[in-house]
Order: C-alpha cells, then structure tokens, then sequence
C-alpha cells in the first residue's frame, strides 16, 4: 500500500488506515523500544504511548517520504526521555523472595517468544552491557539498518563521528559477547611477558 | 615445538611492548571492516596475521563475525494483537477530530487557562524539577538576604533574634508597635465611618462600566479565536476594540459620564 495515501486517509481519520499503519510499524517501533530499555513490559508500554503521540501529531507529518524518519525520530525521543525519567525516579524498593515465587508468571518467558535462537539471546544481553550511544548506534545502524547520514542527522553529530563510533560499538559488542561466553578477556593487549613467565604458565 | 612457539610469541610481545606497543587497539579498529569485508587488501592481510597469534582478537573477530549477520534479525519484533487492540483503543477518531477542529478546543479566557495548565502539567513532571526550583529559590534567597549591599542583608539576623529573645527584645519595637496600633484604630474608625459611602460608591462605579467590561470580554475572547484560526487582521481589529472598550470602562469608572477625547 502506498505510504503517502495511508498517511492522508490517516490524517483524515480513517479508522481502518490507521490500523494498517499501527500492523505495519508496531514491530520496529517495540524493537527499538525493547533495545533501548531492555525490558520488555516497559517497551510495549512505552510503545503504546510512541502511538499514541503519534495519532496526535498525525497532522504535523507533511512531506509523507519522511515518515520513517518522522517517525523514528519519535520513537527515538520517547526512549530517551523515558531512560531519562528512569534515571530521575528512585531505585524500586526489593521484593522479598517468597513474594517472587508468588509472582512468577507460569507463562512462558516472554523474551522467548521474541529471541528465537540462542544467539539472538545472546546478543541482546551483550546489547545490554554497551554505552547508551553504543547501543543507540547499533540500534540504528546494525539493527534498524539506517543509513549513517541519517543517524547523524538524528544524533546531531557530524558524520565522521558516527563513522568512527559504530566501529567502536561493533568491537564494545563483540567484546561483551566474548564476556558472556567465557571466551578470553580481550580488553586491551595480551599480557607480556618473558620466556620464562610463558613457560611456567 | 608449541613451548618454542609460545616462547616465539613471548619474545615478539615483548618487543612490540618496547617497542610500537601493542598492535591490538589498530586491529580493533580494523576488524568491522574485515567482518564487512570491505578492508584493501594489504590491511586484510596483516590483520590476519595478527589473528593467528592474538587470541583475543581472534576471539572477538568470531564474535562480530557471527553476531553481524544477527542483528538484523532483532529489527522486528511480534508484539502480539493485544498490543494492536491496545494501541487501537487509546486512540479514536473523536479524539483525533478534537485535535484538528480548533472550534472544539476551549477558546477565550478557558483556552489561555487549558493551554497554561497543560504547560506547567509538562513542566512539572519533568524529572528534577523540585530540586531546580529549590535550588533557583536558594541562590535569589541567599543574593537577597546574604551579599554586601542586598537589600534585605540583615533581616536574617533581625528574624533570628526575634524567634529567639522575642519581639521585645528589638530596639524601638515597642513604639512602633504602639504607633501601629495607633494606625490601625484610626484607620478602623475612618472606614467605620466611611464604609456606607464607599461601597454605594464602588457599587455605582461598577454598574456604570459593567457594559464596557463585558464588552472587553467579549472582544477579548473573539480575537483569541481569530488567533487560533490564524486570521490575525480580525484579531488584530477584535484586539482594538478590546483596548476601546478598556479605555471606555476606564472612564466610566473614574468618571460619572463617558468622557469624549478632544476629537
């Protein structure tokens, strides 16, 4: 379907565009939300509000070739501020043990159902592990596979920036994947040492 | 052989170390580019070869290289028809059609109060709030009370003082409080005996320039509207007559007739 005429029947009001609309992103917009926060009852709330802005501000996306961009743009701000307000709010109080157990859903874990391999699991603890930028540069650029001109045009810094930061993300993700499996600590050189510390080791 | 091998390697970190130092942060650097496999070639080469005897970078090059090809798979996620119903349940045609018709918005003096409300709502809720404005209230309340030549330097001290040895203890309290007192009977029986006067007369004022004041409001109110529907030449015309209609009651107020200007 064409994106210009859903988003004028949209701006309409046409109930039946905007479902259409909501089917075709809901599952970027609680991707990016899920990555940006790491929990994922939190994404599909923020995700719901992400919407609700969005039916709101229909009117203020004009030029309908940039309603990704508008809309990521959104998407974007929404998880920003909410981690803001995250950092803002005090710590939860704990929960004590047997009210856990009382608590546990007997349903199947949730991020099951959207990891499917154990890689994919894997990766988005490591994801988790990263800088905020880091892990915003690689939502973009590696996952949402966003070109780099228009994250720099969203993260407001100037290309070359972003260039060099996303080779840095990739090796910080690398690097934590590595930590998760065990692998050899591959921060910073390989220790030195001389022939006789090798050959007792 | 390996213990010859890894002497080998020993040797050659330690003359990297004296040397150039650790050649791990340049492969780094280089190892997206590898896994895109978009490195020139004389690159590629030596960073391979820098894998065969680094197992760090090795390990981290088989990391990026099978986590590049996942990411993508993470781009999209199901988050299910009850996330759709949600959605679709939060927003509505009616309230979408409130948004856009600026006729259904509350206008006038409602309108400026509604847009207000929801500004200081925004603010409000903005994380650190409190403590800015604490922090805002401390540092006027500090350079009015606390820096040479404030005007209220001083009445710190002087408040002290008083919670502590009581408002006797203040030089010449007693005769300003008496002073005071004085005032204050004198204005009670002035306005005793005036009061009747007074309110017939307030009341006369506001009868004579009711008409004028409503006609503020009422011309007040419509260049809001013209505001909000972007016509601002009636806005423009709705706010003189506003001014008109102040200048009117104005007069009125202070005065018995409607006074004409010199035209």
């Amino acid at each position: 379907m064409d994106q210009a005429q859903l988003l004028q029947r949209c701006q309409a009001g046409d109930e039946l565009a905007w479902e259409v609309l909501v089917r075709t992103h809901q599952g970027r917009v609680c991707a990016i939300a899920w990555h940006y926060l790491g929990d994922q009852d939190e994404a599909l709330d923020l995700a719901q509000d992400i919407f609700v802005r969005v039916y709101r501000s229909l009117d203020t996306c004009t030029d309908p070739a940039r309603f990704e961009h508008w809309l990521l743009r959104i998407v974007r701000n929404g998880c920003i501020d909410r981690l803001r307000r995250r950092k803002a709010r005090p710590p939860r109080q704990d929960i004590p043990a047997d009210e856990m157990t009382s608590l546990a859903s007997q349903a199947a874990d949730p991020e099951q159902q959207w990891l499917s391999t154990s890689r994919q699991k894997l990766v988005h603890v490591a994801l988790q592990r990263l800088s905020e930028i880091n892990r915003e540069i690689i939502v973009l650029k590696d996952i949402q596979g966003l070109p780099l001109e228009q994250i720099a045009t969203m993260l407001d810094l100037p290309l070359g920036t972003v260039k060099s930061r996303s080779s840095r993300a990739r090796v910080e993700l690398a690097r934590a994947i590595v930590e998760l499996e065990g692998g050899p600590a591959p921060a910073g050189p390989p220790p030195v040492g001389g022939f006789g510390a090798e050959a007792a080791s | 052989m390996n213990g010859g091998r890894r002497d080998g390697e020993g040797f050659v970190r330690n003359v990297l170390a004296r040397t150039s130092g650790s050649p791990c942060g340049r492969a780094e650097t280089l190892l997206p580019d590898l896994t895109d496999g978009v490195l020139a070639d004389l690159d590629r080469q030596l960073v391979q070869a820098h894998l065969e005897h680094c197992g760090p970078c090795r390990a981290l090059a088989v990391a990026m290289g099978w986590a590049s090809p996942v990411l993508p798979q993470l781009a999209v996620v199901d988050p299910g028809e009850a996330f759709t119903a949600a959605v679709l349940g939060r927003t509505s045609r009616r309230q979408r059609l409130e948004l856009a018709s600026p006729s259904a918005r509350p206008g006038g003096l409602a309108g400026l109060m509604d847009r207000v409300g929801r500004w200081w709502t925004e603010r409000i809720l903005v994380p650190g709030f409190a403590p800015r404005v604490a922090y805002v209230a401390t540092v006027v309340l500090v350079l009015l009370t606390s820096v040479p030549g404030a005007p209220l330097r001083g009445v710190p001290g002087a408040a002290l003082q008083l919670m502590t040895a009581g408002p006797a203890a203040l030089p010449g309290t007693a005769g300003a409080s008496r002073w005071l007192d004085a005032q204050a009977a004198q204005g009670q029986a002035v306005v005793a005996g005036q009061w009747d006067g007074v309110a017939a007369d307030l009341q006369a004022r506001g009868a004579r320039s009711a008409p004028a004041r409503e006609q503020i409001a009422a011309h007040a109110a419509a260049a809001w509207r013209n505001l909000e529907d972007r016509r601002l030449s009636e806005a423009g015309m709705e706010g003189l007559g506003a001014l008109d209609a102040s200048r009117r009651a104005w007069t009125l107020w202070w005065n018995d007739k409607e006074q004409t200007t010199g035209e």
